[in-house]
């Protein structure tokens, strides 16, 4: 597989945690294990679990306690982060 | 859109859920609970031990069907690698198997009359007068308006419910441990003994645990709080200690800030780890969940029956179970507070203390003496205490 190639199933699998200004943290749903760890500590209250994964409000503050509790690393900081 | 009305609506079918629509349809009270997943009992987060007073709250035996193993004692592992032993009255227990006793419950539950309602979710409240007076839900895509005199939200770490009804159940992220664990086959560990291992190494904030399952099985697993490492990395690393073959991973985050100000409003009671009922040193919230779920589920039935769910009448299941538990959980937050503060040293320093001694029965004299030869350790009890 070419790294091209890598890269747009990565993006398939991804749903980006903020929308409206650029790319600030990534979800990666093939990591997440369901637990609702994040949605606990989401402060702004933008992420609701349901039974594929979590969804993804507008609003994100990009204060990282969600990319912090996840205990299997299914949030990352996205590029304008790393 | 569907409309339903029940006395009593409980959101959630885990431990607190069920327990609490048994005890409400018991009292005599009308009971429907939903649970959002289309089984009950799984995925199971949680590492299955809780204490034999569980079984006395629910008025039911301990069977073999849902005990995997009874516990006698513990080891605490310091960083150091030394440990000492627990073993008395308080450190009996059983090791669950979850997914079959949370089954159990909700169909006790549904023998005592309960309606349950599974892959259906609660997307919102119903709010009259500032007065929760039931739920909108949805099943399979359809929305229906239930209608329910009191609301029981059981609905876990995360309570939607409660957010709903202006409760405020927000976590820092230092409140929550971040948990995973496998459940391991063929790990040399005796059957009726708990194993705990505390150190920056294997997890900071946190510790690791190994609960025996019974027929070579156990839960090997590990919460951590602020680390940069995941959860999930640490127990690669921990595993790495043992022989022994995962068939299950489990995750989760377990809320340990204690609970939450307020546990009731006018027509709602929050219950389980919804309401922060977990203990803040252990993490555990079976028995907790159990004794909270039933003083729900009898206050319930009482509103019902006295045709007032007002929070002036609700506040007596916050008092009930304040007075049960509440003292526990608050000394239980205390020492947590004492034990974020602890270095490995300090942990290491302390073990080598409790070896030497009989933990059930410890000397005045001789904590008072091991005190003053370590001031830095009687500082950090001052601070706090």
């Amino acid at each position: 597989m070419t790294q091209n190639e890598n890269l747009t199933r990565l993006n398939e699998h991804s749903k980006l945690l903020k929308f409206d200004q650029g790319v600030k943290m990534e979800y990666i749903p093939v990591k997440c294990g369901l637990c609702g760890a994040c949605v606990v500590v989401c402060p702004v209250n933008i992420l609701e679990l349901d039974e594929n994964g979590i969804d993804v409000g507008e609003g994100c503050e990009e204060c990282s306690k969600c990319l912090e509790v996840c205990p299997l690393g299914a949030i990352t900081p996205g590029d304008a982060l790393k | 859109m569907t409309k339903m009305k029940y006395d009593v609506v409980v959101v959630g079918g885990r431990i607190a859920g069920s327990v609490s629509s048994l005890f409400a349809s018991r009292g005599g009270a009308d009971v429907l609970m939903i649970e959002k997943r289309q089984e009950i009992g799984t995925p199971v987060q949680c590492a299955e031990g809780t204490t034999t007073s569980t079984f006395k709250t629910l008025q039911m035996e301990p069977s073999k069907r849902f005990v995997a193993s009874r516990i006698d004692g513990a080891d605490v592992h310091a960083p150091s690698g030394r440990k000492f032993q627990v073993a008395g009255e308080n450190t009996k227990g059983y090791i669950l198997e979850r997914k079959i006793f949370d089954k159990h419950l909700a169909v006790e539950s549904a023998k005592a009359g309960t309606d349950v309602m599974v892959k259906t979710t609660v997307k919102d409240l119903l709010i009259r007068d500032g007065k929760v007076c039931g739920v909108v839900a949805e099943h399979m895509g359809e929305r229906m308006e239930i209608q329910a005199d009191v609301v029981v939200a059981a609905d876990g770490v995360e309570s939607m419910v409660a957010q709903r009804a202006g409760l405020n159940t927000r976590k820092k992220p230092f409140d929550i441990c971040s948990c995973a664990q496998y459940e391991v086959v063929g790990l040399d560990t005796p059957s009726n003994w708990l194993k705990f291992y505390f150190g920056e190494e294997t997890a900071p904030g946190g510790y690791a645990w190994i609960f025996p399952k019974g027929e070579d099985r156990a839960n090997v697993g590990l919460g951590v709080r602020g680390t940069r490492e995941t959860a999930y990395s640490y127990l690669q690393k921990f595993m790495a200690r043992f022989h022994a073959t995962p068939v299950e991973l489990k995750v989760g985050g377990v809320p340990l800030s204690g609970v939450v100000s307020k546990t009731f409003k006018d027509g709602l009671m929050v219950v389980g780890d919804a309401a922060g009922q977990v203990d803040p040193i252990t993490g555990g919230g079976i028995h907790l969940a159990a004794s909270c779920g039933r003083i729900a589920g009898e206050v319930a039935a009482e509103a019902v029956e006295a045709c007032d769910a007002s929070s002036k009448f609700l506040k007596r299941y916050e008092d009930r179970w304040r007075n049960e538990i509440g003292g526990n959980l608050e000394t239980s937050l205390k020492y947590r507070r004492i034990m974020d503060k602890l270095t490995d040293r300090d942990i290491n320093t302390v073990v080598e203390f409790l070896e030497t001694q009989d933990f059930e029965s410890i000397s005045r004299i001789a904590a008072l003496k091991f005190m003053g030869k370590h001031p830095n350790l009687l500082k950090i009890l001052k601070e706090i205490l």
